[in-house]
């Protein structure tokens, strides 16, 4: 019963997620202007752009001139030091001076990201907030995509952009190319469907300034801000949508220690937000069925993770005792069931990849890293949330989130 | 600190030693022969069935149809069904996710009583941050924003 779940789960969900993906592709995506031609707007109303900082004078000069660039003719930049020990202090003041629309806010101390984030919501004078990291590089055309979203949907609370990897300089970075259009543009896609979006990448979002406010603003103990305000801001009633057309330039862990640090704080994260909203779903009136689903979904595959962590080390233990060490290497190559599961991931990152190859070309490129997901990365995740989910279950409610840089990149 | 150099700003392996670029493509080649290996029964049968006599498989060939979909047939059955309730589900919603006619009138602005109220803290100094171009700001242990004093020497 195990042996089916574990292989028969991830089947299922791959053609789930490549349904949605094209579904959406089929109703919204298609019919959309290419993303360097945002449509139209009927008002332009004042954008606050938060740009938490936590010793970025490496990135700073090149996140803020790209950000300076965009098309969006109102809008603020808030840049919130949050009490870096480098000299990004004197490079926002300089900074400040050459950029009108530029303003400051530096926190005695470290903080953490959530409480950055709070102070930039309170100096906005917009009403609608975008949220970009410091080493990010935000689409000149991106603001213009989220407020042309916030203007067609009054419900709409928050929106998520498109993040594309930067740095592909090792076999890591390459293979999240994939990973970003085959797996996560997939499940946002398809979760746009029903209205609810488990998480909004906290690298690149959009917050009507109202919704955030109602739900309690960013949670200062929360790991994953991003998740956290997520479904808090979707309880309230609020929907949050994926908008793929809103691209912003993410750096990404090229390490495997890097890897597995970002992944594991992700599960827990997740872990900790899905379950910290658990009463709130099965209390909202009406029933808020569509985070339910969301709310099932991941502790499904959360059950799943556990089930092949488990059942692998089972076999491996039992072939071990009863074969001896030098028949194990037999487990790790995909049989009858891993050959299905591994053409049916191929077939997702190759539709994955057409369906973003609007807003990249020559994604295409990537395509041969995709190899290594199914052989070996999904271990990575896999094992990752198996231990983000543990440290989860038993992280004091009280602790504070706090800020992380992972490796950027090998230099 | 960096300055841009091209749009879009992907940081490619250009660069990098020649040694790590062959050694990431050889064992990444590897492991799509590898993949072929493993399924060229299947690669055998597709090949096969397009050799002539073509649509036809050589009975030696055949396998046993009935053995792999007792295995694969509750799996398709369950993906089929949720491949239909998502395909409703997004025909339902249909005209909501393509909404892109915008709404008449734009929500009330956020009043500074509405922030006060959020922040504990008094709407006149919530108004005289607002004008202020760069702040310091204090915060208690329980990451309260407390006060804030302009840092404005520089302008």
């Amino acid at each position: 019963m195990i042996a089916k779940f574990c292989f028969g789960y991830p089947f299922v969900m791959s053609w789930y997620w490549i349904t949605g993906g094209i579904l959406y592709w089929v109703i919204r995506e298609r019919h959309q202007p290419a993303f360097t031609h945002p449509p139209k707007l009927a008002h332009t109303p004042l954008v606050s752009v938060l740009l938490p900082c936590f010793n970025e004078s490496d990135q700073l000069l090149e996140t803020m001139a790209v950000l300076m660039s965009s098309h969006y003719p109102n809008f603020e930049v808030i840049a919130i030091n949050d009490g870096s020990s480098d000299n990004t202090a004197e490079i926002l003041e300089s900074l400040a001076k050459q950029y009108p629309r530029l303003r400051l806010a530096h926190l005695l101390g470290n903080q953490g990201k959530s409480t950055a984030l709070n102070t930039g919501l309170l100096l906005a004078k917009g009403d609608l907030l975008v949220c970009i990291d410091g080493d990010a590089l935000l689409d000149p055309h991106a603001i213009n995509w989220f407020v042309h979203r916030f203007l067609a949907n009054e419900s709409l609370g928050g929106v998520t952009g498109n993040p594309r990897i930067r740095n592909r300089t090792s076999l890591l970075g390459k293979l999240q190319v994939g990973e970003f259009s085959s797996i996560v543009g997939m499940i946002k896609r398809t979760q746009s469907i029903y209205g609810s979006l488990f998480t909004v990448s906290g690298v690149i979002c959009a917050f009507r300034k109202i919704a955030v406010m109602e739900a309690g603003l960013w949670a200062p103990e929360a790991m994953t801000d991003d998740v956290d305000l997520t479904l808090r801001v979707q309880v309230r009633g609020w929907a949050v949508t994926f908008e793929p057309h809103a691209l912003c330039w993410i750096l990404m862990p090229e390490t495997l220690r890097g890897l597995w640090k970002q992944r594991v704080r992700w599960s827990e994260g997740g872990s900790q937000a899905a379950l910290g909203v658990t009463r709130a779903i099965l209390k909202s009136h009406p029933l808020s069925w569509s985070l339910l689903l969301i709310w099932v979904n991941f502790f499904t595959s959360t059950i799943w993770a556990f089930c092949i962590v488990i059942w692998f080390t089972l076999l491996n233990v039992t072939d071990f005792l009863n074969h001896g060490p030098y028949d194990l290497y037999r487990n790790f190559i995909p049989q009858w069931w891993g050959t299905i599961l591994c053409c049916t991931y191929l077939l997702q990152s190759a539709l994955g990849m057409a369906l973003d190859s609007r807003y990249e070309k020559g994604i295409f490129k990537e395509y041969i890293w995709i190899i290594w997901y199914p052989l070996a990365y999904w271990c990575i995740q896999t094992c990752s949330c198996v231990v983000g989910f543990t440290k989860a279950l038993f992280r004091p409610a009280d602790i504070k989130g706090t800020w992380v840089s992972p490796d950027r990149g090998i230099k | 600190m960096k300055e841009i150099i091209s749009w879009p700003p992907i940081i490619n392996s250009d660069e990098k030693l020649h040694f790590i670029r062959f050694r990431d493509l050889f064992i990444t080649a590897i492991a799509w022969i590898g993949l072929v290996y493993i399924m060229r029964d299947f690669i055998g049968l597709v090949y096969d069935y397009f050799s002539d006599p073509i649509f036809q498989l050589t009975p030696e060939q055949t396998p046993n149809w009935g053995e792999l979909w007792r295995r694969i047939a509750d799996f398709i059955y369950i993906a089929l069904g949720l491949m239909s309730w998502i395909t409703g589900l997004g025909l339902t919603r249909k005209r909501i996710i393509k909404q892109t006619s915008y709404i008449h009138t734009l929500p009330a602005s956020i009043e500074m009583e509405e922030l006060a109220r959020a922040y504990g803290i008094s709407s006149e100094d919530i108004s005289n941050w607002h004008e202020m171009r760069s702040v310091n700001v204090f915060i208690d242990s329980n990451s309260k924003i407390v006060s804030m004093e302009s840092n404005e020497k520089y302008y």
